[in-house]
C-alpha cells in the first residue's frame, strides 16, 4: 500500500506544530488522535468543484486558508457585565433554561446547569474540562463513531486543530423541561476557530440545545468551524438547533452527525442567517429499530451570501423514519445550494425517509440549486423527495395587497409565512421569535 | 482598483494549452492560442466545472465534463449546453511572464 503526501491547507498557521502546541497538555491518547487527524489532512485533497458534494462552493474563491491564523486572544472573564452588548442581548432573549454555556473568541467562559438537574447527573462543561474529568466518555465519544478524522478535509482539520468545545451528557431517565442554550461570541478578524460539540443523551432521557453563533461583521475573513456529534440512545428523545447569525466576512463550517438508537427520537433544526458562506453537512444515521430523525433547515439570503447544505439520512434499521425539510428565502445576488441523499441500508425495511426543499426568489439575481437523491437497497420503503424554486406565492401576495397592504410589506408577510412553517415544526421557547425578527430585519432592506 | 498580477510564466503554457492558476482568490485558465495568451474565469457557466480540466480546440475552450464551448479571447459562449458566457480577463506578457488584471 503506498501514502500518497498531498498537504494541500497546509499553512504557517495550520501545520504540525500547531497541532502539538493546542494539544500539548492534553492526555496521550488525545494528542494521538490529534496526530492521527492531521495525518489524515495532510494526505485529504481539498474539496474541489469536481466532486459532486462541493460543486457549487469553489473553495479557491471561498477560502483564503493562507490567510488565516489561529486566535491568541486572552481568555474572557466569566463576568456577564464585561461580555460584548450584542452576545448579552442575545442571551437576555432566550427564555429560562435547563443550562448556559457561553463561548467568547473560542473559548468557554460560563457554563451553569440547573441545581437539580445536576444533582442527577446533568453535565454541561467546556470540552477540556471534560476531558478531565470524564475521560472514559470523552475518549469513547469524541472523533470516534460520529465525525472522525475521515469524514472529510474539514473533519480532519477541526478533529486535529480543535481549541475548546461542549460537553453534554444526560444521564439515564433524566428529562431537562427547558432547552441547554449555547450562545458563542466572536470578534477577531482573519482567524480560524475549531470547536467540537459532544452531546450524548443516555437512554430514556430527554434534551433540547440550542447553539446560537454571533459576531459583528469581520474586517478579514474568519473562519469558524465546528464538528457536532450527537449521540441518542435507546428511547431517548434529542432536538439539536444550530443558529447562525454571523457578521459579513464569516465562513461557517459546520460538519454534524447525529446517531439515533433503538426508538430514539432526534431532530435537528440549522438556521442560517448571516456570514458571508455557510457550509453545513449533515448526516442523519438511523441506527436502531423504531428511531426517527427530523431535519429542518431554514435560510434567508442577501446581498452576496452563499448557503451550501449537503445533507445525508441513512437509515440502517428497520421501522426507522427520517423527514427533512428545508426552506430559504434569497434575495441581491445571493445563493443556495442543497444536496441530499436519502440512503436506505440493506435490512432498513419499512423505512419511511422523506426530503423536501422549497426556495423562493426575492431578486432576479439570486439562485437556489437542488439536488434530491434516493439510494436503496431495501424493498419494503416508503421514500420520496422533492426540490421546488419559486418566486413569491402571487396569489398569497394578492390577496394581502387586496386588503390594503403595498407590494413591499404583503411580499415581506408571505416570506415569513413561507419560512415560518419550518420553525412551526420545532417549537422551541425563544428560538422561533428570535430567528422570526432577525428575518424581519433582514426583510426591511428587501423592496 | 484593479491592477495586473503576474500569474504564470509563459513557458508554463504551451501553446495549443490551457493552464489553471490561483490568484486573489480568482481561479482562472489560461490559453495560449498560436503563441497569444489569454485569461477566462475558470468556471464553465453551465455546471461551473473547472475549464481547466478541458482542452483548447483552435480559438475554444472546451469544457471535458458537458462538451460546453468558449471562446477563449472574449470568453463568449460558442456551443451548447453553455447558454452564457464566462469573464474574460484583461492579460499582459512582459518579460516572459504572464500578468492579468484583477
Amino acid at each position: 500500500m503506498t501514502t500518497t503526501t498531498v498537504n494541500e491547507g497546509v499553512t504557517d498557521a495550520f501545520n504540525a506544530a500547531a497541532v502539538e502546541q493546542v494539544g500539548a497538555t492534553e492526555p496521550r491518547w488525545l494528542r494521538e488522535r490529534r496526530a492521527h487527524a492531521w495525518a489524515v489532512y495532510e494526505r485529504t485533497p481539498m474539496p474541489t468543484t469536481r466532486s459532486e458534494e462541493w460543486r457549487y462552493t469553489d473553495l479557491r474563491r471561498k477560502l483564503d486558508l493562507d490567510a488565516l491564523r489561529l486566535s491568541v486572544a486572552p481568555a474572557a472573564h466569566d463576568d456577564f457585565t464585561s461580555w460584548p452588548l450584542r452576545l448579552r442581548e442575545a442571551m437576555a432573549q432566550d427564555r429560562e433554561a435547563s443550562g448556559h454555556l457561553v463561548i467568547i473568541d473560542g473559548r468557554v467562559v460560563h457554563a451553569d446547569v440547573a441545581a437539580k438537574l445536576a444533582d442527577k447527573g446533568v453535565v454541561l462543561m467546556s470540552l477540556h474540562e471534560a476531558v478531565e474529568k470524564h475521560e472514559e466518555l470523552v475518549k469513547e465519544y469524541l472523533a470516534t463513531q460520529a465525525v472522525p478524522a475521515e469524514e472529510g478535509k474539514f473533519a480532519a482539520l477541526n478533529a486535529a486543530l480543535w481549541n475548546d468545545g461542549i460537553f453534554l451528557h444526560v444521564p439515564r431517565g433524566v428529562h431537562l423541561d427547558l432547552p441547554v442554550r449555547v450562545t458563542r461570541w466572536y470578534s477577531e478578524s482573519g482567524v480560524a476557530y475549531f470547536s467540537r460539540t459532544l452531546l450524548v443523551a443516555e437512554t430514556a432521557s430527554q434534551v433540547s440545545f440550542v447553539d446560537e453563533v454571533l459576531s459583528e461583521d469581520f474586517t478579514a475573513q474568519t473562519l469558524t468551524s465546528s464538528a457536532v456529534e450527537v449521540f441518542a440512545l435507546d428511547g431517548s428523545k434529542v432536538q439539536y438547533v444550530a443558529v447562525q447569525r454571523l457578521g459579513r466576512g464569516g465562513f461557517y463550517q459546520s460538519v454534524q452527525r447525529t446517531l439515533a438508537q433503538r426508538d430514539a427520537t432526534l431532530d435537528t433544526l440549522n438556521v442560517a442567517l448571516g456570514g458571508t458562506t455557510t457550509r453545513v453537512d449533515l448526516n442523519a444515521r438511523l441506527l436502531g429499530p423504531g428511531s426517527n430523525s427530523d431535519m429542518l433547515g431554514l435560510y434567508f439570503g442577501d446581498e452576496d451570501q452563499h448557503f451550501d447544505f449537503n445533507t445525508s439520512q441513512d437509515h440502517v434499521a428497520p421501522n426507522a423514519g427520517s423527514d427533512l425539510l428545508y426552506k430559504g428565502a434569497l434575495d441581491g445576488h445571493s445563493r443556495a445550494a442543497f444536496r441530499g441523499i436519502i440512503r436506505v441500508h440493506k435490512g432498513a425495511q419499512r423505512t419511511d425517509a422523506y426530503q423536501k426543499i422549497r426556495n423562493i426568489l426575492l431578486s432576479p439575481h439570486a439562485r437556489a440549486d437542488s439536488l434530491p437523491n434516493l439510494e436503496i437497497e431495501a424493498d419494503d420503503v416508503k421514500c420520496s423527495h422533492g426540490a421546488t424554486v419559486g418566486e413569491l406565492d402571487a396569489e398569497a401576495k394578492f390577496y394581502l395587497m387586496s386588503r390594503g397592504m403595498n407590494r413591499t410589506q404583503a411580499e415581506r408577510l408571505v416570506v415569513l409565512g413561507f419560512l415560518g412553517e419550518v420553525l412551526s415544526r420545532l417549537p422551541l421557547g425563544g428560538v422561533s421569535e428570535k430567528v422570526t425578527r432577525v428575518i424581519q430585519e433582514k426583510l426591511k432592506h428587501h423592496g | 482598483m484593479p491592477e495586473f498580477t503576474r500569474v504564470a510564466s509563459v513557458s508554463a503554457v504551451p501553446a495549443g494549452t490551457l493552464k489553471g492558476v490561483m490568484a486573489k482568490m480568482q481561479p482562472l485558465v489560461l490559453a495560449n492560442v498560436d503563441g497569444d495568451i489569454y485569461a477566462l474565469d475558470d468556471q464553465c457557466s453551465h455546471q461551473e466545472f473547472p475549464l481547466a480540466d478541458g482542452e483548447l480546440d483552435g480559438g475554444e475552450v472546451v469544457c471535458i465534463y458537458h462538451g460546453a464551448r468558449f471562446d477563449a479571447c472574449s470568453g463568449k459562449n460558442k456551443g451548447l449546453p453553455a447558454v452564457r458566457p464566462v469573464r474574460a480577463f484583461p492579460v499582459q506578457v512582459r518579460d516572459g511572464d504572464i500578468y492579468v488584471e484583477l
